[in-house]
């Protein structure tokens, strides 16, 4: 064993700190490899990222948040998140969460948050945070993600809307056919019942009954025939819609009248056509068609009214214009206030009416906006039948509702 | 009960029908009185001999009771499940007049504890099996001979 010699133990000395001096450029490099990489990506990411020291100030945020919350580094930096833009950080389930990562070392997900931003209006934003620790400058930090959420959200809530309303659409379309073919059943049996016993009357030769059956044949023929149009015609409301304009309700009443004059006369009924009823917005036609429904149901049921009268008028019930039909016909119990719109739902089942007239008069009040509903102190009172109208342009067709705003969140260790 | 007469009370809204099962029991000449009322509510005040029918000369206990299912004011079905829960009417037989054999018609009436369901337009030869099912026999009695000829 030789002992080295002054020199060779310095070369050896030297050659050590070399290697040392090496790996230490290495592990720099290292270091600047992965502060590149992170720095690249949280630079890239599309996401707001936001870099908060123990203290919860602002160390450094990547260029979406800047971009995405119009704010400039100079604002930002060193700042306490909480005084940032209109404090919109600045809430307690927030604060509760963020003061607990450094000392608990933990994470939390999808905190959600609802706020008026500054630039940006009501938006809602997810949050997610989690501890960084750099053991070389001994010091935590916590990364902090920020996602909006918002238009997301709507989306999702409209599409849920969308599906209730196509799954209501969906189930009263059965029921529609249902009823349907029950009611166009009934005149089949009516018709196939007198046919039998009309070739009985014809076998006894008895002449009157054969007359009498026939027109019970031919009498449930022309109600299978009304009902099917008036079908149609309900279909159709939903669809077909005219060009919305702004008409007169007084035309439109007057043309209503007249074309609904033959059944009027027929039962001696008068009809006042009230003042002061202004302008409306809709299409045109069907509002007639709802009113000339209405006059013509208010005439059918008169009962035994010597002095028949329908009034048709307006009146103001707050600030909600509202429109009726009034007659001191029947009148109809209150249990029934709601039944008499129902397809087919009739309370008197010997009238030529098909059971679709108020039904109609529902769908075509509802599709501009308004409702309709029944004034009736009961039987031999007569009725009032009311609707309102928007007296504005509405968007003829759904409308979505919206959400009110929350703040949760759940904390993961 | 042989030669008496048979009392049948028929819950029909529609007159058309009602002409019908009329018509068709007066063609066959069957001993009978036919009640006829026009909804589930007149229904109910006949069997429970409330207002107008208070009288029981005006509304005699039923042999029988044809009900349509189908019915203003108070519904088919009601009227059948309040017959039933009735100590006093729960043993008159309640047919079923339809005009529809759809299963839920079906299912609900049958759960309501109805006797039997007849298909409209009403076939007389199938009504009179029917009351022989139920054990109205004599029912047989009356016909003519023709009509026994037929069945």
């Amino acid at each position: 064993m030789t002992k080295k010699t002054g020199y060779e133990e310095l070369e050896h000395r030297v050659r050590e700190l070399e290697k040392e001096a090496l790996k230490h450029k290495w592990a720099e490099l290292a270091i600047e490899d992965a502060r590149e990489y992170a720095e690249n990506i949280v630079a890239t990411v599309r996401e707001p990222l936001i870099v908060l020291d123990a203290d919860l100030r602002v160390v450094s945020a990547n260029r979406s948040f800047y971009r995405v919350f119009a704010v400039k580094p100079e604002e930002t930096e060193g700042q306490l998140v909480y005084d940032l833009g209109n404090r919109q950080w600045d809430i307690p389930r927030l604060r509760e969460l963020l003061e607990e990562i450094i000392p608990s070392n933990s994470t939390f997900e999808g905190l959600e948050v609802e706020h008026e931003f500054p630039t940006l209006g009501r938006r809602m934003m997810f949050l997610n945070a989690r501890r960084i620790y750099r053991a070389v400058e001994k010091t935590q930090l916590i990364l902090l993600a920020i996602e909006d959420v918002t238009d997301r959200v709507r989306a999702e809530q409209e599409r849920e809307v969308l599906i209730e309303e196509l799954e209501a659409k969906n189930e009263e379309l059965e029921r529609f056919t249902y009823t349907v073919s029950h009611d166009l059943k009934t005149p089949l049996i009516t018709i196939r019942g007198f046919l039998g016993l009309l070739e009985r009357d014809m076998d006894r030769g008895d002449a009157e009954r054969v007359k009498a059956d026939m027109r019970r044949i031919s009498a449930a023929a022309d109600k299978m025939e009304r009902l099917l149009r008036d079908l149609l015609e309900l279909a159709r409301i939903g669809r077909v819609v005219n060009t919305p304009e702004k008409v007169s309700f007084r035309d439109l009443a007057q043309e209503a009248v007249n074309i609904v004059e033959g059944r009027l006369k027929a039962r001696g009924v008068k009809v006042e056509v009230g003042s002061g009823l202004g302008m409306v917005y809709g299409d045109r036609t069907r509002l007639r068609e709802a009113v000339e429904n209405l006059v013509d149901n208010a005439a059918k049921f008169m009962g035994d009214q010597p002095e028949p009268l329908v009034q048709i008028g307006f009146r103001r019930d707050g600030d909600e214009p509202v429109f009726y039909v009034r007659d001191n016909g029947v009148g109809i119990d209150s249990q029934y206030h709601e039944k008499v719109f129902g397809l087919f739902d009739r309370l008197h089942h010997k009238g030529e009416g098909t059971g679709v007239g108020l039904a109609i008069v529902k769908r075509i009040v509802e599709i501009h906006g308004g409702r309709v509903w029944i004034e009736s102190k009961g039987t031999g009172l007569g009725s009032t039948f009311c609707f309102s109208l928007p007296e504005k342009s509405h968007s003829m067709g759904k409308e979505t509702s919206r959400h009110g705003g929350r703040t949760s969140g759940h904390l993961a260790s | 009960m042989e030669g008496e007469l048979l009392v049948i009370l028929l819950v029909e809204d529609n007159p058309d029908h009602t002409e019908l099962v009329m018509r068709s029991f007066e063609n066959h000449r069957v001993a009978n009185k036919i009640h006829h009322v026009p909804d589930g509510q007149a229904a109910l005040a006949y069997l429970f001999r409330r207002g107008d029918y208070a009288d029981p000369r005006r509304s005699p206990r039923p042999h029988v009771i044809l009900l349509d299912l189908r019915l203003p004011k108070v519904d088919g079905v009601e009227v059948l499940k309040q017959i039933k829960d009735s100590k006093d009417l729960r043993r008159i037989p309640v047919v079923i007049l339809t005009s529809s054999d759809a299963e839920e018609d079906l299912a609900g009436a049958y759960e309501n504890h109805a006797n039997s369901y007849l298909v409209k337009p009403l076939d007389f030869d199938k009504f009179t099996h029917l009351m022989n099912d139920l054990g109205f026999y004599w029912l047989a009695w009356n016909l003519t001979s023709e009509s026994r000829l037929t069945s």
